[in-house]
Order: C-alpha cells, then structure tokens, then sequence
C-alpha cells in the first residue's frame, strides 16, 4: 500500500513538472498571435476600440478581429520602437486574435499598474491559460 | 502637291531640286567605295556576333554558378532543413479550421500576412531548439544566391526556374524573423533576398 501510494505521489509531481514546464496555450487559433506587444499609445487606442473589436467580431460572425495600431492617432509620431537605419524594422503593431484572446488582453491591460513604455509584452500563451477555446 | 505647284514659291522649289540631286550623287558609288562599304558591314557584323558571343559565354558563366548553387541546396543539408519546415507548415496549413480559412479569405492581404507570420513562428516553435538554427541556415544561404543575383554573377532565369518560389515561400513565413534580426541590430538581415524578390516582381503566394 506504502508502496503505491509512494509510486501515485511520484507520477502526480512527475505530471505536475510537466503541467508546469509545458506552455500553456492561449486558444487553438493557429493564425493567431501569441504575443501582443503594447505602448502607452498602442495602449490608449486599445482600451478605445476594443468594444468596436467586439461588435465587428458579432458583424462578421468569426471570432477572430486583425487590431490594426499603426492607425490609431499618434502613433506616427510616438510609440513604435524605430531603428533610424531601417525605418521597416519597427515595432509590431498590427496582432490578430480570437474572440477569447481579445477578452483575456483587456484584462491584462486593464490589471496592469505598470508604466506601458516603452513597450509591454503580453504572453497570450502563458497569461491566458483558462481561455482554451 | 507636286514640283510645279503655283502654291511653293522658286526659293523653295529651288532647294528641292537641289536636295534630290544630292541624294542621287550619294548613290553612285566607285568599285572601291562599294568594297570598303563591304567591309564596313562585315566588320560591324563580327563585331555584333562577337559582343553576342560574349554574352552567350557570360551568361553561361552565370548558369553554371546558379547550377554550383542548386548542387550546393541538394547536397548540403539546405534541401533537407527546408523540407522539414515545409512539412511543419504544411501540417499547420492543415489544421486550420473553416472559420480561421473563412477570416483570412474576407481579410486584407495585411491580415494574410499577418496570419503567415503567426504560422512561421509556429513551424518554427514545433521544430524545437534546432529550429532557429536551421531557419538561419535557409537564410544564410537564400541571402548568398539572392546576393549572386543581385550583382549578376548568377543567372537570373535559372534561379528563377529554380530557386523563385522557394525563397518567396519561406521569405513569406520567415519575413518576421529578418525583421527582428534587424530590430537587433543585424540592419541588413534579409535585405538581399526581400531585393531579390523585389526584382522578379513574384506575387505573393497569398495563403487563401
């Protein structure tokens, strides 16, 4: 009995290791992204627009929506990270995501107390667990 | 209108004559002057065979370096690294669901982008620690050919036939990872195939 119980407690850690050291992922979208980089800017414009990702997602009738930052007003000027060699290597600014991902980035933004800049990465992947589709 | 029309005036009729007559005398040739005008011709011809010859052997040059390189992509563990990708995007184009097709069907090619390079850095997390090595391998040498294209040491229309839509495959799926090479500080990472590229003007191969 000793025995089993001893051989149960190793594979529930062994499984626990491997629950802890596997990535957890956001959703099963594979056309999604997995990290959403944000700006104080990309930030604003987010927290702005995310009800209309909401409604477009309802109008199209597919849960997926492309967050497109480069046009949101500002950002010209402020808020990507630019390379003054190679003005195409700037920060990502545009993302695709799901229904679920969407739900999940603004509570993260919403929770986080931190300054945004230069730039906030989240991990859908392993901030999003709870949110597998 | 003719020479004896009223309407020209002598001053005008006068010059054409005169124009006409100096056409004709430049038609008549010596014996001497037809056989240096033979000559002439037959010496510009040899040149013009000979700059063709030229380019002929040029050009062959070329092709036997662009066939250096499609020896180099068979046997150098280059075809086998970009099948194995291949094959890891090929198992994610496979997994995508009717509405993930739907979405980027009534999307803009942005959004297809997009969704390419989501699905690049998929493959590449599924091909595990050797991935990124294996990636840079693919781009190191799709950047040498692209480089021999670009300065013309390689043949253009053979790495076409050959080469086109590999590269403008993996550029498709991989752009992203150039992009953050460069934000690290490797400015020109990729910029030899994008211009390579550029120069066969090739469609992307939009994912439908």
């Amino acid at each position: 009995m000793g025995q089993f119980l001893r051989l149960s407690s190793s594979l529930l850690a062994a499984f626990a290791v491997v629950a802890i050291t596997t990535p957890l992922y956001a959703s099963d979208c594979i056309i999604c992204d997995r990290d959403v980089w944000l700006s104080s800017q990309t930030k604003d414009c987010f927290l702005d627009n995310v009800d209309r990702y909401q409604a477009e997602m309802d109008k199209s009738k597919l849960p997926y929506i492309t967050m497109d930052f480069s046009k949101c007003p500002g950002i010209e000027k402020r808020g990507l990270i630019e390379l003054p060699t190679n003005p195409q290597a700037t920060q990502k600014s545009s993302f695709i995501l799901d229904r679920g991902s969407l739900r999940c980035l603004y509570r993260l933004v919403s929770e986080h107390s931190d300054s945004f800049d230069p730039s906030v990465e989240f991990r859908l992947d392993q901030q999003c667990p709870d949110n597998v589709q | 209108m003719t020479d004896s029309d009223p309407k020209l005036g002598p001053r005008l009729q006068g010059l054409r004559l005169a124009a006409a007559a100096n056409i004709l005398n430049n038609l008549r040739m010596s014996p001497g002057g037809f056989l240096a005008a033979l000559a002439n011709t037959a010496t510009a011809a040899g040149i013009f065979f000979a700059v063709i010859q030229y380019n002929n052997q040029v050009e062959a040059g070329r092709t036997e370096r662009t066939m250096d390189y499609i020896s180099k992509w068979e046997d150098g563990n280059y075809l086998a690294r970009y099948e194995a990708l291949q094959a890891k995007i090929f198992g994610i184009l496979k997994k995508r669901t009717p509405e993930e097709i739907q979405f980027l069907k009534v999307s803009p090619n942005e959004t297809r982008r997009l969704a390419e390079e989501n699905m690049g850095r998929r493959a590449l997390d599924m091909m595990g620690t050797d991935g990124p090595k294996d990636v840079e391998q693919l781009f190191y040498f799709f950047n040498k050919i692209s480089i021999c294209v670009n300065y013309s040491l390689c043949s253009k229309k053979a790495t076409n036939v050959y080469f086109r839509d590999t590269i403008s495959s993996f550029w498709l799926y991989f752009k992203w990872y150039a992009l953050e090479k460069q934000r690290a500080g490797y400015t020109q990472y990729g910029n030899e195939i994008e211009n390579y590229l550029k120069s066969t003007q090739q469609t992307n191969l939009a994912t439908p």
